[in-house]
């Protein structure tokens, strides 16, 4: 009898020890898994950190750039040009007066385009006039051309402040930029939306479209990487809907 | 009929068979589907074994060790997918899994014989599992992927297995030693005590796993 009730006794206490081990085992497994994951989550964050302000920085010094290339054009070349114009105005050549209104003509154009560029291109015009009324000045002059019929369209009512606006505004020039290069299109509509929260900006052309699998090759994959890496600056989210000759929509939602 | 000698655990073991069926298409997603015929051979195993003690007949042996030798390559078969194994391990883990199995079976056929426990299996299927679950956790644990560890099927197979074989190991390991010395309270105490309650604790862990198998399939990451 004392032999049975020694042997049950060292059995159990041998199976609960084992089984206890084996628990312990597997606090510890899970609770490094849990440091483990933790680490990992941090890592991740801190990188992704990193790799927006990288992107924030390039970014500014890009802006300040433009900034300085269209104060240039404005206060340099601009004037330049207005005083050719004066002086041509000075010019008193009998017999040539169509010829020298043909030059006048082609400098004013060319400082009225430049104008244009340059305001484009100030940092500082776009925070002046904001977003909208921004966009909508660089389809006027999409429509000046000739080549385009535009329109914009908010019913969203949006509006957003000057950082993300230049974003979104870059967004859409290099979009644009695109579609005069590429898309052999006639008519452009930009459209903001706003549903569950959420913003959208489409930009919709009518031209020959392309193929999606296309974007993934080097070249043309640089340009949306561009975009791309903008949008996830302001966290938004950028889609690319087109097909063969049925046009190209971009949205941009955040 | 009044089945007397089926126990609570019982239960737990359909419960877990059920559960393996219910949530099939997550578990095939895991590369678990063969717990199924698994769980299967073991509800028709222990079922019939309690029917026979309950019509008289003393020993049920012959059954468990047939379980072993039918079970045990679908334990290799299971742990071949749970551990992904490399390429150059594969043929090595196969010829393992082979040579394993006929011994269990040559064991069962020549040595230990069919109607006496087969002591020696059980000895060394609870050392195989225990060191497959292992292996099982430790490359869980140094996975290059992102997933909650506890919220992970292969985490409660693998749990469930290592607690299980751990006590197996030592309560079946001793089945021999206590019928040589006529120690028969002893059998009685450790069968109606500890072997439930591991049995509790592995098929309620494989339950758990397979309602996790169902839960996960969408955002499946395996090892």
């Amino acid at each position: 009898m004392r032999a049975n009730e020694e042997v049950i006794f060292t059995i159990i206490v041998v199976v609960i020890i084992l089984v206890f081990l084996a628990i312990m085992f597997l606090v510890a497994l899970t609770r490094h898994n849990q440091r483990r994951n933790k680490l990992m989550f941090e890592n991740q964050k801190i990188k992704k950190d990193f790799e927006q302000t990288l992107l924030s920085t390039q970014l500014e010094i890009q802006e300040q750039t433009l900034t300085h290339i269209s104060r240039e054009i404005h206060d340099n070349i601009g004037q330049v040009l207005s005083l050719a114009r004066l002086q041509l105005h000075s010019l008193s050549t009998n017999g040539q007066e169509n010829d020298i209104e043909y030059t006048d003509n082609l400098l004013e154009k060319a400082i009225t385009d430049l104008r244009g560029l340059s305001h484009s291109l100030n940092t500082n015009s776009i925070k002046d006039n904001g977003f909208s009324a921004s966009v909508i000045k660089v389809l006027e002059q999409f429509e000046k051309t000739g080549k385009f019929k535009t329109s914009f369209i908010d019913e969203a009512n949006f509006s957003v402040s000057d950082d993300h606006g230049i974003i979104l505004f870059r967004i859409i020039q290099e979009v644009l930029n695109n579609i005069v290069k590429h898309a052999d299109a006639s008519e452009i509509i930009i459209r903001i939306e706003k549903a569950n929260d959420h913003t959208t900006i489409n930009i919709i052309d009518n031209g020959k479209g392309f193929d999606i699998e296309n974007l993934k090759s080097a070249e043309s994959g640089i340009g949306i990487r561009n975009i791309t890496e903008r949008a996830m600056i302001i966290g938004a989210k950028l889609s690319v809907i087109s097909q063969q000759n049925n046009g190209t929509t971009v949205r941009i939602t955040f | 009929m009044n089945l007397e000698y089926l126990q609570y655990f019982h239960f737990f073991q359909y419960i877990a068979l059920f559960s393996a069926i219910y949530f099939y298409r997550g578990l095939k997603i895991f590369m678990a589907g063969a717990m199924v015929p698994l769980l299967l051979l073991v509800v028709l195993i222990e079922t019939l074994s309690a029917i026979i003690k309950t019509l008289g007949f003393l020993n049920n042996h012959y059954l468990y060790n047939i379980m072993m030798f039918t079970s045990t390559p679908l334990y290799f078969y299971l742990f071949y997918y749970f551990l992904n194994i490399k390429e150059k391990f594969r043929k090595i883990y196969i010829y393992i899994s082979v040579i394993i199995s006929v011994a269990l079976l040559c064991n069962f056929l020549f040595f230990e014989g069919v109607l006496k426990f087969n002591t020696l299996s059980i000895i060394f299927v609870s050392f195989c599992t225990t060191l497959l679950s292992i292996l099982l956790l430790f490359r869980l644990a140094v996975s290059e992927n992102y997933f909650n560890l506890s919220k992970h099927p292969y985490f409660w197979i693998a749990a469930g297995l290592l607690i299980f074989s751990l006590g197996t190991l030592v309560v079946l390991g001793m089945n021999q030693f206590i019928r040589i010395n006529n120690l028969n309270i002893v059998n009685k105490v450790l069968y109606r005590t500890i072997m439930p309650v591991l049995n509790v604790i592995l098929y309620s862990s494989y339950s758990y796993a397979f309602y996790l198998c169902a839960r996960m399939k969408k955002s499946y990451s395996p090892l």
